[in-house]
């Protein structure tokens, strides 16, 4: 897709700091356009690897930029791929920051992307864009206007005239066929753009054009601030006529129903699509663990294997048996730990950015609004704390989907109580432990239902009460379905995992090495007199009334950190106590130990507690990073202990009567 | 933002219908919006001005959600945004 070889410059995220636009050594352009207009993959082409991904200051919006160098003779500028939106006039966090990267003045020139299957709705921005540029307060940027799509709109039957089109609008339009030709073109006309503003002084612009172009009343002013005043039906009306006048000349339509028209037919259809929509998410699932799971396992041997022969290299350096163990299991366990999120989140998000730039996530949301506007939420959100089954961390993240930030918020704090796969391994495991097949399968749908009732009496509670803040209006665009490009979804998915990586990796490590230390020091002695036996033991003084013991507090204590390690460690704390036969025996002798330790009640105590409590040490780590607030953080965690001990206190009352 | 008086249209009459009252397949000319501010410069933004030709596509959940054509792109509406947009 693009031809030149960007270098590896870490700078171009730096160039995007410097408020001065005077300062910078390169020139900055944007790429602004409505949703799903070919932002990002016009991005991607220009950039090539050479991207920067991170927040927007002060938001929990994904921030891209990255470095364009020409083939050709080495001009390079950085490229800032804003986030879609429809209009300077924000709703959400995303539009907002679109509109303060656009009016705020620091911007060399913009790239406005139109689909030329939507021009109608995609040149609005364009307009809106065109009357900010002759807005005399504002400082000067080259406007440029790229039309993709063409390719779709041949197959519709529809005929373009650019050249019609670039002089009715009075700006340079180029179409992008995502040849290296078509982008260089691109870039060159770019180029062209800012070398003639720099030679025209910035009052002489203004002057010229600022008349012809801002119809009839030249006191519009900024888009965003004094439009506000005027109706916005007046203001927008006057703009889509303009757009109205324009197309009639350009655009030659012969009308029929779309590719997507008769794909909707089935997709949406009242009982088809929601078929289709149960079958798209079972498959969403079935991907994500049972094709991870070998990929887990595979790594988990890798990481085994490493760790054995890094033992023997360190046994035959003379190392102490001590280190030997804390290299191997603890610290090298760790990197396992971390590594292990890695296969699942990479199908996940590939999967999910597959859905979302196909154009189903939308529809998938529309579908889903049905239960969710009952509950006070977006469509959406059904999705993103769908998302959480699997891994809580993906589901944090996911929340980035949702424009209302209440929404955003709630559906962050839900996240911890939907039991992961990690969780629901553990809940699997200890259910089979205590009762007879039949009944365990039973119990463990119990549980789960439990979980789902409460989820969403907490959604509903949350949304109505805590986080009651206004409603966005609910206007969701059903884009047309379009085949991603590999090339997009891979970036993409790349930025995601190493993002998560670099944020939450570390703290998982040091964690793990420091639990495995917890329970080893001091050296030699059995857990229980280890310091996290006695921390165990402090712990189960306030669970006690639960029927939790210390063996359970301290597998609840590792489970914080990884929701797996409740098990090995609650399971290395009976094998210790059984004495030193037990020791050695590993799974297939782990239900025998557990059932002859606790009463069904204790472990559905446990369980329930377990499955509630506390996000794992991973998903805190992005939930603090999504919420941007502490508060928030500490009141949702706060929160859910508390849910936790209240609703196991009630299922080891009943339990205690059942069995 | 529901409970909020609408602005009599031209005709001010009773009868006047709203987009959550047409039929799928059927098509209609905008002539005003109601609600409030951030709602009707949404809607605007997006082209749903007086004058403009709107079709719903189709109706989901008994009404409650409402996929309705504007300027060549679909939008999925609910029940209470449609209500705010009066046609003829
Ligand atoms: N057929 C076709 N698909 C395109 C074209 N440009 C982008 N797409 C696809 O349209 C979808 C949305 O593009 P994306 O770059 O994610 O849009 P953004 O939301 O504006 O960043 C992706 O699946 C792209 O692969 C194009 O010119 N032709
Ligand atoms: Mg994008």
């Amino acid at each position: 897709m693009s031809c030149h070889r960007p270098d590896r410059s870490e700078a171009a995220a730096a160039a995007l700091e410097t408020s001065e636009p005077q300062a910078r050594s390169r020139p900055v352009v944007a790429l602004a356009g409505n949703p799903n207009v070919g932002k990002s993959t016009l991005f991607n082409a220009l950039t090539g690897g050479n991207q920067q991904v991170g927040n927007w200051p002060g938001k929990t919006v994904t921030r891209k930029s990255g470095l364009f160098r020409s083939p050709a003779d080495g001009w390079s500028c950085d490229i800032v791929d804003l986030p879609g939106t429809y209009s300077l006039d924000p709703v959400s966090p995303e539009e907002e920051v679109a509109r303060d990267a656009l009016v705020g003045g620091n911007l060399d020139a913009v790239i406005a992307v139109a689909d030329s299957t939507h021009l109608e709705r995609t040149l609005y921005l364009v307009l809106q864009l065109r009357e900010l540029q002759h807005t005399p307060a504002h400082r000067p940027f080259a406007l440029v206007v790229a039309l993709t799509m063409l390719d779709l709109a041949k197959q519709q039957g529809v005929h373009l005239d650019v050249q019609e089109l670039a002089r009715r609008l009075q700006l340079p339009v180029v179409p992008v066929d995502w040849t290296a030709r078509s982008l260089s073109r691109l870039m060159q006309v770019v180029r062209d753009q800012l070398k003639l503003m720099a030679r025209m002084a910035p009052r002489s612009i203004t002057r010229s054009e600022a008349g012809r172009a801002t119809t009839r009343d030249g006191d519009e002013a900024k888009p965003g601030n004094a439009g506000r005043e005027e109706d916005p039906l007046v203001v927008a009306g006057r703009r889509y006529a303009e757009i109205e006048r324009i197309l009639a000349a350009v655009v030659r339509r012969r009308d029929g129903r779309t590719f997507t028209d008769r794909l909707d037919e089935y997709l949406l259809h009242p009982w088809f699509g929601y078929l289709f929509l149960g079958m798209v998410l079972a498959g969403f699932f079935w991907l994500t663990f049972a094709a991870s799971s070998p990929l887990v396992d595979l790594l988990d041997r890798a990481i085994g294997r490493f760790g054995t022969v890094a033992g023997e290299l360190l046994t035959e350096l003379g190392t102490p048996a001590a280190a030997i163990e804390f290299v191997r299991d603890g610290v090298i366990g760790g990197v396992g730990a971390v590594l292990a999120f890695f296969p699942l989140m990479a199908i996940f998000f590939f999967l999910f950015a597959f859905l979302q730039d196909s154009g189903y996530l939308a529809r998938a949301a529309f579908l889903l609004d049905r239960w969710m506007q009952r509950l006070g939420f977006h469509g959406r959100v059904f999705f993103v704390l769908l998302s959480g089954y699997g891994c809580n961390v993906p589901g944090v993240l996911a929340a980035r989907i949702l424009d209302n930030a209440d929404d955003r918020r709630a559906a962050i704090l839900l996240e911890p109580l939907i039991p992961c796969a990690a969780r629901l391994g553990v809940m699997a495991f200890m259910v089979a432990a205590f009762f007879p097949p039949a009944t365990a399968t039973a119990v463990l749908l119990g549980l789960l239902v439990l979980d789902g009732v409460l989820v969403a009496v907490a959604a509903y509670f949350l949304r109505r009460r805590v986080l009651s803040g206004r409603q966005t209006p609910f206007l969701l665009e059903l884009p047309d379905y379009h085949w991603p490009s590999l090339r997009t979804l891979l970036l993409g998915t790349w930025h995601e995992v190493r993002h998560f990586l670099q944020k939450a990796g570390g703290i998982i490590l040091v964690a793990t090495a420091g639990f495995w230390l917890a329970s080893h020091l001091p050296w030699g002695v059995p857990i229980d007199e280890t310091l996290a036996g006695w921390l165990g033991r402090g712990l189960a003084l306030f669970l006690g009334w639960l029927g939790l013991d210390w063996r359970m507090s301290a597998g609840l204590l590792s489970g914080a950190i990884a929701k797996e390690t409740a098990l090995s460690t609650l399971a290395v704390a009976l094998a210790s106590q059984a004495g030193p036969g037990a020791a050695g025996l590993g799974d297939a002798g782990l239900p025998a130990l557990l059932a002859a330790a606790y009463t069904p009640a204790q472990a559905l105590s446990f369980l329930t507690i377990f499955m509630l409590y506390f996000p794992c040490l991973a998903t805190a780590r992005v939930m603090q990073q999504e919420l941007g607030d502490r508060r928030w953080f500490a009141g949702g965690v706060a929160g859910s202990l508390a849910l936790s001990l209240v609703v196991a206190g009630a299922v080891h009352a009943v339990a205690s009567r059942l069995w | 933002m529901i409970g909020r008086p609408i602005p009599p249209a031209r005709e001010g009459g009773l009868q006047e219908r709203r987009l959550s009252d047409l039929l799928p397949g059927e098509q209609a000319r905008v002539v005003g919006i109601g609600g409030g501010m951030n709602l009707r410069r949404r809607l605007a933004d997006v082209g749903f001005i007086p004058g403009v030709q709107v079709e719903v596509v189709r109706v989901l959940a008994g009404g409650r959600l409402i996929e309705v054509a504007v300027r060549g792109t679909r939008f999925g509406l609910r029940w209470q945004e449609a209500r705010q947009v009066r046609v003829e």
